[in-house]
């Protein structure tokens, strides 16, 4: 019986996958041991939805079967891995975090989940995630199922959402890599928060059949990892046309980092204000660093911001009314009152009075967004920013009164990225660049629709050359 | 089998955070219909904002939604 030390729970995914085809321990081995880890260490964090042991360890000893006849099927074949509780798994719950949904069973798996298994991931359990990913607005981080998700980095502290257990899980080596989904910051914030590397892929690169819908045209699926690399590997795996998903752009995705543009040719945009004056006070050393190794890459360095627009209004009454137009049966049955969080609750209901001419103006005014977001790309080919401009929240704290700088800069910035990125289906990379006060921070870089090579191009030499994603947090 | 290693104090603080975040944070106890206005007077303002961003004839909304 092999044993595992943390190199093994923090290694990424192609030192797993070149250690299993070198036998060093087989793929059944390895799935126990996370199983275990992540039995074990899951709860304590919120973390876990449903542990799937038994189908786990069927998959790695057919994997092992496999290796052992020289099948070989890429960097997934034999790693473990967990997805979102928002994601069906044919027969098991998925619950989309909430109470009322705890007992739902779905006869199918989601495509992505189909995806990972043909590619030879062993899917070890499904994680915990912010009740219905946050459908209507909540109020706290205990808008969940499962409680708030604790963050690995210091136990109270949030670790984000609302892919809540996805970013813990692989921060705490409890997975080597996980599915979470965005349709606002879902990834971003967890990533950032829990200091992993989250992939937000552009709009209708993955699809979502057998995910949770809460916005149609702003829902994206994406991997959580431990780097840059892992998460082009993943993408690829996951990617693809899928006649099921009525949003599917119809193409696929081939990490091909071989092939990217050489970062000397890049044109990278950022604003000083997004480093120097909206993150926190104590974050701002870690930023302003962050930005000097990007400057260092050689790419060119240009000063934008984004052009003035209202993203947060418009995003908030697009979601709101998709959400409580798929939730309406469930307002409409009364469950809704099963919600762990009032303010959603509200939200929910609130949200199926936004008539439909308030929906089309924000529809409207997105199509103006996108064009602008393109003349903004025809300048730059990345924007680099803070994703969150301060570490993890509080686990008790509340959520829809965000701390402001003590003056609010008078230049924009790019303060409103993550906004105006899911409003024009861009992809975004979070990359962990620093630690304050013993917690996570990250910078995103966003790119173009379809451009994930080159922000994942740029997020690996970053890595290569900082190593704050190698960090391990304390616990557990 | 992995052993994970945990001090005494790291349990202590994982189940204190733990209990006291699941001991259910509820918002402010105030009555649900008070909530929903105000939810809903949120929403009536982003719109308001909305209303005043001057939308070309030829703005189409993002429907059939390609990036």
């Amino acid at each position: 019986m092999a044993t595992f030390s943390d190199d093994v729970f923090f290694a990424t995914l192609t030192e797993l996958n070149a250690r299993l085809r070198a036998r060093e321990f087989s793929a059944e081995e390895l799935a126990r041991a996370f199983c275990d880890r992540l039995e074990k260490s899951g709860p304590r964090l919120n973390a876990l939805a449903l542990s799937l042991r038994d189908t786990a360890l069927r998959k790695a000893r057919e994997v092992d079967g496999d290796i052992r006849r020289g099948r070989l099927r890429g960097p997934l074949q034999g790693v473990p891995c967990a997805i979102k509780d928002l994601l069906s798994v044919a027969i098991k719950p998925t619950t989309w975090g909430a109470r009322p949904f705890m007992h739902q069973r779905f006869t199918y798996d989601a495509t992505v989940v189909r995806k990972l298994d043909r590619a030879g991931a062993v899917l070890i359990g499904k994680l915990a995630m912010v009740q219905l990913a946050g459908g209507g607005g909540y109020r706290y981080p205990s808008a969940s199922l499962t409680g708030p998700g604790l963050n690995p980095w210091d136990l109270s502290r949030w670790s984000g959402g609302s892919s809540s257990g996805s970013a813990a899980a692989v921060a705490a080596g409890l997975a080597p890599f996980a599915l979470g989904s965005e349709t606002s910051g879902s990834i971003l914030t967890p990533s950032a928060y829990c200091g992993v590397t989250g992939l937000r892929p552009t709009y209708g690169l993955v699809s979502r059949y057998g995910a949770m819908a809460l916005s149609w045209t702003m829902d994206k699926i994406g991997p959580l990892c431990r780097s840059a690399e892992d998460c082009g590997h993943v993408l690829q795996a996951i990617s693809g046309g899928d006649s099921n998903d009525p949003g599917s752009a119809g193409k696929s995705f081939y990490y091909t980092p071989q092939f990217a543009r050489k970062l000397t040719d890049l044109r990278i945009g950022f604003a000083p204000v997004d480093f120097a004056e909206y993150p926190e006070a104590d974050t701002r050393p870690a930023f302003q660093a962050a930005l000097e190794v990007i400057r260092g890459l050689g790419a060119r360095m240009i000063e934008t911001e984004l052009p003035d627009l209202p993203y947060s209004d418009v995003a908030s009454t697009i979601i709101s009314a998709e959400a409580s137009s798929v939730f309406e049966p469930l307002i409409r049955s009364g469950e809704v009152e099963q919600l762990a969080d009032q303010r959603q609750i509200a939200g929910l209901k609130a949200g199926l009075e936004i008539p439909a001419r308030d929906y089309l103006r924000a529809m409207r005014i997105r199509g103006i967004i996108r064009l602008e977001l393109r003349k903004l790309f025809a300048n730059v080919d990345v924007l680099v920013s803070p994703a969150r401009f301060g570490a993890a929240t509080g686990v008790t704290e509340r959520l829809d009164r965000p701390g402001q700088p003590a003056a609010t800069p008078k230049a924009r910035g790019l303060r409103r990225l993550i906004a105006a990125g899911n409003l024009a289906g861009l992809p975004a990379l979070s990359l962990p660049c620093g630690l304050a006060g013993g917690l996570p921070l990250a910078v995103q870089l966003v790119g173009r629709p379809f451009t994930e090579n080159s922000i994942l191009a740029l997020g690996v030499e970053f890595q290569r050359r900082t190593g704050w994603h190698r960090r391990r947090p304390p616990v557990p | 089998m992995t052993q994970i290693k945990i001090t005494r104090r790291e349990l202590a603080v994982a189940l204190g955070a733990s209990a006291a975040a699941n001991a259910q944070v509820t918002p402010t106890g105030r009555p649900a219909e008070d909530l929903l206005v105000e939810v809903a007077g949120e929403l009536r303002k982003a719109a308001a904002r909305l209303e005043e961003f001057k939308l070309p004839a030829e703005a189409e909304p993002a429907f059939v939604f390609k990036p």
